[in-house]
């Protein structure tokens, strides 16, 4: 195995990089992450939630799943999931920011979003995080996609379909590993996850080859 | 209430136009009718099925629900939900007929990669509890009405899907705008 790339990002910020079709990104973590992924020369075949859904038949992006582009190219495929048996990642929810975090004090639901009415909020999130670490290859927010929210677990009302975040994640650090199924620019944000008991820890990434 | 246009809109066929602040668009069908939405001023705020999920916190869109923008701002209200009892809308799959879908928007000069996810309406769907999603098509016996107030004004968009594994018939659809 040979390390390309390794990388420690700090709780509440962003991270992008490139890799070669063939490459494994592992992230190590205990704390939510919001994943996205683009073809290196194509930025519009951006992972997409919808059609990766459709593909593997799960709202949820499980060991052998593929998360796939706009136009239904695959754009990785996961390898390991050590979170598999503790919890999900989710695929329904966008991202957290500024703007959701200022409508749902406004609005006198953080008590439902976030386990907790009284907290600091952030001045930025995952929103944020993203926007700038992918600024250098000038995607604008609007072009960035919902991604996916790794150790993001939810449970799904079975009457009413209402969707409620969990405190569940990993008891220690577990490693997630996608590889790369072209070359492709890929971002993360390591979430404030105001959501959790943590709220929000620091996140490595290796990218390595056989 | 006015009935400012009426149009039908039959199988494999679209509509787009305008909705104004306070104006309801009344979508009436019993087949799968995609749905996405802009707001006017700038065409990069669209419908994102996310933001609108997490917003009511929930799966799927009904009555009291609110369809959000990618910014994270409101864009319609969901009044009335004909289809509430007998099927739920989808807000997991992609397009089922993106090359109508983009057709009809043309003058907004949206490529395929630029186009948002759609709102799925009558397009019932089968999740399980591990997460597993089967289409279970389940349309309406007589055509049933979704009625959205725009909260802005906005470029609505749909494609009346044409019958398949997920659609449970290819019928016409009503569009229909009201001025309170």
């Amino acid at each position: 195995m040979r390390i390309i790339e390794e990388y420690l990002a700090p709780k509440n910020t962003g991270w992008a990089t490139e890799m070669k079709a063939g490459q494994v990104l592992r992230l190590t973590a205990r704390t939510i992450i919001d994943f996205v992924a683009f073809d290196q020369y194509d930025y519009g075949e951006a992972f997409d939630q919808a059609p990766s859904k459709e593909a593997n038949g799960c709202i949820y992006l499980k060991k052998g799943h593929r998360m796939l582009s706009r136009s239904g190219a695959p754009l990785m495929t996961m390898i390991t999931d050590e979170f598999d048996g503790t919890g999900t990642h989710d695929m329904q929810f966008g991202m957290c920011g500024r703007s959701r975090h200022k409508r749902a004090k406004e609005e006198g639901r953080l008590g439902e979003y976030l386990h907790g009415a009284d907290m600091e909020l952030p001045d930025h999130g995952c929103s944020e995080n993203l926007t700038w670490a992918l600024e250098p290859w000038g995607i604008p927010y609007e072009n960035i996609p919902s991604p996916v929210n790794f150790f993001q677990n939810m449970t799904i009302d079975q009457q009413t379909s209402g969707m409620k975040r969990t405190q569940t994640r990993p008891e220690k650090l577990v490693n997630l590993e996608l590889r790369a199924e072209r070359d492709l620019l890929v971002g993360f944000s390591a979430c404030p996850d105001m959501a959790s008991k943590t709220r929000g820890l620091e996140v490595n990434a290796t990218v390595f080859e056989d | 209430m006015n009935v400012i246009c009426e149009e039908t809109v039959s199988p494999q066929k679209g509509w787009v136009g305008n909705v104004d602040k306070g104006q309801i668009l009344r979508i009436t069908g019993r087949s799968v009718i995609d749905f996405n939405a802009f707001k006017r001023d700038d065409i990069r705020e669209y419908f994102d099925t996310a933001r609108t999920r997490i917003y009511n916190l929930n799966m799927y869109p009904t009555k009291g629900h609110r369809l959000f923008s990618k910014q994270n701002n409101p864009m319609m209200r969901v009044l009335e939900d004909g289809f509430a009892g007998i099927g739920l809308h989808d807000l997991q799959s992609g397009h089922g007929c993106a090359e109508g879908m983009l057709s009809i928007l043309s003058s907004l000069n949206i490529n395929y990669l630029d186009l948002p996810d759609p709102m799925g309406l009558f397009r019932n769907l089968d999740i399980s509890q591990d997460g597993r999603i089967r289409p279970k098509p389940k349309g309406p016996p007589e055509p049933v009405a979704i009625d959205l107030e725009a909260e802005i004004n906005l470029i609505c968009a749909i494609m009346n899907c044409p019958a398949s594994e997920t659609s449970a018939s290819g019928a016409d659809a009503t569009i229909t705008i009201l001025q309170p």
